[in-house]
């Protein structure tokens, strides 16, 4: 099967890692030039491709790999230790930027780490319990974005208005690559086999990275509302203020 | 502020449209890949790799299409359409319009923005109609206050004309006065009250002054009798200062003595203290000096301890090699006697073998005759040996005997001159001791120079410093008689200066006395009056 492709299965795996592992690379030497505050941000923000890279690698060399039902392939398990690092690292970042309260962090963390591995459970079984897991993933995702929109969005309200739109940023795109990596792993050749290996492969690693370069992108971004650690007021006294703002504080908000 | 917003704006479809070719190039990239991978499939996999690139495309397009709605989602050019308009508006005049977004980015930065300007540009036109209507009332206020101001001007120029003719009344009345005559008095009659209190008051103050002028003539005699008595006391008060400053001159004078006699003073203060610093220095080294002598004699007392105590040993053993020879000069005796035995013997067996020998002569005649005769003659040779050997003895004995009396002798001689020897230590211990002790006394001497030294040092800077606080107290009672000797003179100058001012006083007196003369004041008028001050 794999000479029928356009590339084989260890070098399309190779090649994901070769991108991803460039970019932390990159992304570590140019966090390494940021001031302490920011670099703290910008190098958890490197650890989502370089745990991606090392994903890759792994998986190339087929490690821990198990047999998937739907398809009879077998199929390493190594993707979704990557995922759950880049999720650990991405509720680090949420909850460095906004500080919720410990326990509305510990359950989004659980939820974060909680997907990936019945999305796993869901191409080891068949069945109903196939369909059961398929929709716990759902009822994962749902609720970490209940209380993405939710809870952690009231947190943010009490940080500055930097770090609540870099906060806000953050979550739109984690949201949206979470979605498609579910789609993805529903219509998957482990699940309901609509795509193959090289479609469904091209389709996550161009997934992957969106997600683990988006991230670092963003932060980089919004490196200078990460340097005012202090919380400042809220929208809603500053929406009260009648003093005039500074046109240079203006030109720096466009 | 819209000139911002439309730049805003441009940048941001700019930034929108790049984005959104981005997608559509990055989907079409994918859409070209997947195509290659279906047309190199196998006719049995073609069908599926197709649904199975489809089904990617979708995937990824959802995916790309959400990333545009992150983008777009927030509808930035609607937005800053909407924002443009309400900035317009509030340009028209319309403050009250509502200005809110629900966007958390810049976007809802330039509402913030636009909403303080709008309050801020609200305030200031509200403040703008407030100070114009607080103006068009001062206006009004002013027109009034003009129109009171000019029914008072007549009211006061009527009220002036009154005031002229009561004024010619008081000025006739005050040149009067002026010119002395203060039996002059006003009789105005006037509504206006002002003027007739100074109507009344001047009336009042003539009054006044008459009884003032009275009591100054009084007053003026009384001063030219009391200034020629100031002077006469001015006069005696300089010649007592003049007295007072000759006296402090002179203790002044004395008083420089006295601190020069005290800086002599203290300076052969200063050289005895000296001197006794230099007793108690020189004192100290007899001190370390004799601490030496002291601690040499204590090793001689040492020294001498051992050697009577060697010389003890020297006697006793003199004592044992004595009795030794002693004991070897009896031994010697009785050796002599031993071999003055075995000489005896030796003669005997001589005589034994000489015996023998007849014996052997008679028996010639018999077989047996010639071996006695040889042991016989055997005996004689050892008998004659054993005397020789005994002779030798005798001879060393005696040689022993001289030797052990010369060393007893000898002995005895060193023997004496050890005991004398030890009689000389003894001696020179006790001379030693008689030093040490000696030695102590003078420590001890030493020691109460030292401290009397010391004590005598600190009396000297005691009295050095007593001198000099005397010597400094000194120049102070100095220096304060030169300021009293300059303040009596000054006092001196001053009584002048009093009795001057008492001259002048006299004739100002005099002039007082002419100048009240001038005023014709009522022969009704009593000098000792009162004057009342209250008004």
């Amino acid at each position: 099967m794999t000479e029928q492709l356009l590339i084989g299965q260890s070098r399309l795996y190779l090649f994901t890692a070769g991108m991803f592992l460039l970019g932390a690379v990159l992304f570590a030497l140019l966090a390494l030039r940021q001031p302490s505050g920011p670099r703290r941000f910008l190098l958890i923000s490197t650890i989502p491709p370089a745990a991606m890279a090392i994903t890759y690698i792994l998986m190339a060399q087929d490690v821990a790999t198990v047999e998937v039902t739907a398809a009879g392939r077998q199929q390493s398990v190594m993707r979704f230790v990557g995922y759950t690092v880049v999720l650990s690292a991405l509720g680090l970042v949420f909850n460095r930027l906004v500080s919720p309260s410990r326990r509305l962090f510990a359950v989004l963390f659980a939820v974060f780490v909680f997907t990936p591995w019945a999305a796993l459970a869901s191409w080891l079984v068949s069945g109903a319990a196939e369909s059961l897991m398929n929709g716990l993933v759902f009822v994962g995702y749902l609720t970490g974005c209940y209380l993405l929109f939710g809870p952690t969005e009231r947190s943010a309200k009490t940080v500055s208005d930097g770090r609540r739109l870099l906060f806000a940023k953050l979550r739109n795109l984690f949201v949206i690559c979470w979605a498609a990596l579910i789609i993805q792993s529903v219509v998957s050749e482990q699940s309901l086999g609509l795509t193959n290996f090289f479609v469904g492969q091209i389709t996550v690693g161009y997934t992957d990275a969106v997600l683990a370069f988006g991230i670092f992108g963003l932060v980089y971004a919004g490196k200078n509302a990460l340097t005012d650690d202090s919380s400042t007021e809220s929208r809603q006294n500053k929406q009260t203020d009648n003093s005039i703002k500074e046109p240079t504080e203006l030109r720096t908000q466009d | 502020m819209v000139n911002a917003i439309n730049r805003i704006r441009r940048r941001y479809s700019y930034k929108i449209s790049g984005i959104l070719a981005g997608i559509f190039l990055l989907t079409l990239f994918f859409a070209v890949l997947f195509g290659l991978h279906v047309s190199r499939s196998p006719p049995e996999e073609a069908a599926q790799r197709g649904i199975a690139a489809i089904t990617g495309l979708v995937v990824l397009m959802l995916l790309n299409l959400g990333l545009a709605g992150i983008i777009l989602g927030g509808n930035v050019a609607l937005s800053l359409r909407r924002l443009s308009n309400r900035a317009e508006r509030i340009g028209a005049g319309e403050f009250d319009i509502e200005i809110s977004t629900r966007r958390t980015d810049e976007i809802a930065d330039l509402y913030d923005s636009l909403r303080v300007m709008r309050n801020s540009l609200d305030t200031m036109v509200t403040d703008l109609d407030e100070t114009r209507k607080r103006i068009q009332e001062e206006r009004e206020r002013s027109e009034n206050a003009k129109e009171n101001a000019e029914r008072l001007t007549e009211q006061v120029q009527e009220q002036n004309d009154e005031l002229l003719k009561v004024a010619d009344q008081l000025s006739s009345a005050m040149a009067a006065s002026a010119n002395g005559d203060l039996e002059q008095r006003t009789t105005v009659s006037t509504e206006d009250k002002a003027m007739q209190e100074i109507s009344d008051s001047f009336n009042e103050m003539v009054d006044r002054l008459s009884i003032a002028v009275a009591r100054a003539k009084t007053s003026a005699e009384r001063i030219d009798e009391t200034s020629t008595t100031l002077d006469t006391s001015s006069q005696e008060i300089r010649r007592g200062s003049n007295d007072v400053a000759e006296a402090i001159q002179e203790i002044a004078h004395g008083a420089d003595e006295q601190t020069t006699e005290l800086n002599d003073a203290a300076s052969q203060i200063s050289q005895l203290s000296a001197s006794t610093e230099e007793v108690a220095s020189t004192t100290a080294e007899i001190a370390s000096q004799s601490a030496a002598v002291s601690r040499i004699t204590a090793e001689g007392q040492e020294i001498s301890a051992t050697t009577a105590d060697q010389i003890e040993q020297s006697v006793e053993r003199t004592a044992e090699v004595v009795e030794t020879v002693d004991t070897l000069v009896a031994e010697a005796e009785q050796i002599e006697s031993v071999i003055a035995t075995i000489d005896d013997i030796a003669d005997q067996i001589n005589i034994l073998a000489l015996n023998a020998n007849i014996e052997a002569a008679r028996a010639d005649v018999g077989a047996g005759g010639e071996g006695f005769e040889v042991v016989a003659n055997e005996v004689k040779e050892l008998a004659e040996e054993a005397m020789t050997g005994v002779e030798d003895i005798e001879t060393t004995l005696q040689h022993v005997r001289k030797r052990a009396k010369e060393t007893a002798a000898g002995v005895e001689e060193v023997d004496e001159t050890i005991r004398t020897a030890a009689s000389d230590v003894s001696e020179l211990q006790q001379r030693l001791n008689q030093i040490s002790n000696d030695i102590d006394a003078v420590d001890t001497s030493i020691q109460q120079i030292t401290e009397a030294a010391d004590e005598q040092a600190g009396t000297a800077q005691e009295l050095s410093s007593i001198v000099d606080n005397v010597s400094e107290i000194s120049e102070q009672t100095s220096n304060h008689t030169e300021d009293v000797s300059a303040t009596a003179q000054e006092v001196t100058a001053s009584t002048e200066t009093v009795a001057q001012l008492a001259r002048e006083l006299d004739g100002e007196a005099q002039e007082l006395a002419e100048i009240m003369g001038t005023f014709h004041v009522s022969q009704e008028t009593n000098p000792e009056m009162e004057v009342s001050t209250d008004d």
